[in-house]
């Protein structure tokens, strides 16, 4: 009954008034940047990351976990109300959401949202506190070879599931790598791809670089629209479903919570493409498939139970292994390193306070976010009022604010311009930053696996090969990647996308 | 988008050749003790490739008829866009040099008063709660060391 034991351990940790605070600041300010358009849970954990480094770490990672999966919650209420998506993960939702928010259902939809959302929540944060442990305990034998295949199968799944071109996926992992090759090289000691700049000399720092390919790239292109919103009235004396759209709901939010916790811990899936996923299942196993877009109410339930799951899911891969599946995770990776707690096979057994304190807080602000996203709605429709322009001169500040007190100095806030013009152009251009930003996490640890393994086999690459586990995952990635090429040339481009957006 | 995807591959190209021959100085190693040039190499390479790739896909692919892609906005967007970068920049800059309260202040107005107009009032009053709010929360609450500049030193803050 070890696991009791330990969830009884988490709740002693997270029922601290400091934690819970954090907890509920996080899933608070998560329901906010959801249900604003413009501003993702990316950008708002790297917004709030710098405010975080006066805390200790379990409260600061309590918060922005609840950043993330309170975002999930809140992108719903913007979908359903406004036809915006708050979020990416979000965009199905609008589907039918919106169309029964015109019929008068607007109160059903939410409410059916937030409940398949707590449900699944719950349930991927179960499975959650089983799998990783036991997943750690066989890591724990992991070498640097397996290490850098599971990177390296991570990245070209990524790669893979990245929308638009492959060829340009893969290059901005390429450039990711590159990136994260700046600065002093650990072994030999010397500086690499400085151009002569000091401060370069500990390498780019993620918080700017993050903060302008997802904050300040994000102001830009919509400064570039011309934002309405019209906000649909309804009264929200309703918000329980009807018995007949409980009868429809209910699989609906068992098949997108099982949908999204496995794509969850799939590197590269995450919450946006489990939610695109668990729409497709939803019309598939419908009989009455030519109905959806008109307001069904499996197409809400569906994928907003399935992007919750998901981000209980891919916490899986980054607690145990110490392998962030996603960009978010990705974050959460660097947010860990900069309180000091290095991501890895031991970090449940070395800091069960921080694994175990983060998991409860996750019940925890799952039942807050309940509260909030229920019988608050009417609040977060006004704020969703808030317009546009009164809104970016803040996030310009908040995103100017932390990056500079990253070091006390304005070199970060050039860093975070440059990658807020790069990061535009990249939008502009069908660019995705996502590969780049993970193979830029990874890349440190990618590097010192791949040299370790070297340094073990006396220079053989049948290192990664000997090794059934490394060899698996090697297999695995080279027959992905050809695959895909042969995929990609015969039916070009713009099938895979509406292969992936349908 | 053929033509931006030309323009980037050739770009990715002179960056991977210029990363090839730097990871080249910085040293290889050798196989039992890869150097810092080494993984740095062989991801200039795969650069290389894949913008190569990149470039005679674009190349190819003339003959097919593609439907155009409107890929920069009108003129008046075009502006706000240049303006809040140029304003940003300029903060930047001016950072340390004026203090927090003062470059933030006049950050905030600009932004509020020209990229989406609004009336002066409400400009003035939204870069001053904008301003004090964020000094509460970071330079207080946070204690994070924002640059006192100036008027800082005037006042002896």
């Amino acid at each position: 009954m070890d696991i009791f034991n330990n969830i009884l351990y988490g709740f002693q940790v997270v029922l601290e008034p400091v934690n819970l605070g954090f907890c509920f600041v996080g899933v608070f300010f998560g329901t906010l940047v959801g249900v604003l358009p413009g501003l993702g849970p990316a950008a708002a954990i790297v917004l709030l990351l710098p405010a975080t480094f006066k805390l200790s770490p379990i409260p600061a990672i309590i918060m922005l976990a609840g950043i993330y999966y309170g975002g999930m919650y809140g992108g719903s209420t913007t979908s359903i109300l406004v036809n915006i998506p708050g979020e990416a993960a979000s965009v199905v939702t609008c589907l039918d959401g919106y169309e029964m928010a015109r019929k008068g259902r607007a109160g059903a939809a939410l409410g059916i949202s937030a409940i398949g959302s707590f449900f699944a929540g719950t349930i991927s944060i179960i499975i959650l506190s089983i799998a990783a442990p036991a997943l750690a305990t066989i890591a724990l034998k992991f070498g640097p070879p397996e290490f850098f295949s599971l990177i390296l199968m991570g990245l070209i799944i990524l790669t893979y599931m990245a929308r638009g071109s492959l060829i340009k996926a893969l290059i901005m992992a390429l450039l990711g790598l590159f990136l994260s090759q700046i600065g002093m090289d650990t072994v030999s000691g010397r500086y690499r791809f400085t151009l002569g700049m000091l401060r370069l000399s500990d390498g780019i720092d993620i918080v700017p670089m993050v903060m302008g390919l997802f904050g300040i790239a994000e102001i830009l292109s919509n400064l570039e629209k011309d934002a309405k919103r019209e906000v649909i009235k309804t009264k929200f004396k309703e918000l329980f479903p009807n018995l007949d759209e409980w009868r429809r709901s209910v699989g609906a939010i068992v098949r997108g919570t099982f949908v999204g916790f496995i794509l969850g811990v799939i590197p590269g899936g995450g919450a946006i493409i489990s939610s695109f996923i668990s729409y497709g299942v939803e019309k598939r196993v419908s009989k009455h498939p030519e109905k959806f877009g008109t307001g069904m109410i499996e197409g809400v339930a569906g994928p907003e139970s399935a992007n919750n799951a998901a981000t209980g899911g891919c916490f899986v891969p980054l607690l145990s292994l110490g392998i962030p599946a996603n960009v978010m995770m990705a974050l959460f990776y660097a947010a860990l390193l900069i309180h000091g707690i290095q991501p890895s096979p031991f970090l449940i057994s070395q800091r069960p306070d921080l694994f175990w304190g983060v998991i409860c807080s996750m019940y925890i602000g799952n039942i807050m976010l309940l509260i909030l996203n229920l019988p608050l709605i009417p609040l977060w429709v006004q704020i969703l009022k808030v317009p546009y322009k009164t809104l970016f001169p803040l996030i310009f500040l908040f995103c100017v604010i932390g990056s500079y007190t990253i070091n006390n100095s304005v070199f970060e806030v050039f860093v975070m311009i440059f990658f807020g013009i790069l990061g535009y152009l990249f939008k502009k251009l069908g660019y995705e930053p996502a590969p780049l930003v993970m193979a830029f996490v990874m890349g440190t640890m990618m590097e010192k696996a791949f040299r370790r393994s070297l340094s073990m086999s006396d220079g053989s690459f049948l290192i990664f090969l000997n090794r059934p586990i490394s060899a698996v995952c090697i297999g695995f990635a080279l027959l992905l990647l050809v695959t895909s090429f042969i995929f990609y040339y015969k039916y070009y481009g713009k099938k895979r996308e509406s292969l992936i957006d349908g | 988008m053929r033509k931006y995807n030309l323009i980037t591959g050739i770009i990715w190209l002179v960056l991977a050749i210029l990363i090839f021959f730097e990871s080249l100085n910085l040293g290889l190693g050798t196989l039992y003790f890869p150097g810092p040039g080494f993984l740095p190499v062989l991801t200039s390479i795969f650069l290389g490739i894949f913008s190569i790739l990149l470039i005679l896909e674009s190349m190819i692919k003339k003959g097919k008829k593609e439907e155009s892609v409107v890929i920069w906005v009108p003129e008046i967007r075009w502006k706000k866009i240049l303006f809040s970068l140029s304003f940003l920049i300029i903060y930047a800059l001016s950072l340390e040099k004026l203090g927090y309260l003062l470059s933030t202040f006049l950050f905030m107005l600009f932004l509020f008063k020209f990229i989406e107009p609004q009336k002066w009032s409400v400009a003035v009053f939204g870069s001053i709660v904008a301003v004090l709010l964020s000094y509460i929360v970071f330079g207080v609450l946070l204690q994070s060391q924002l640059p006192v500049g100036v008027i800082g030193k005037i006042f002896h803050l």
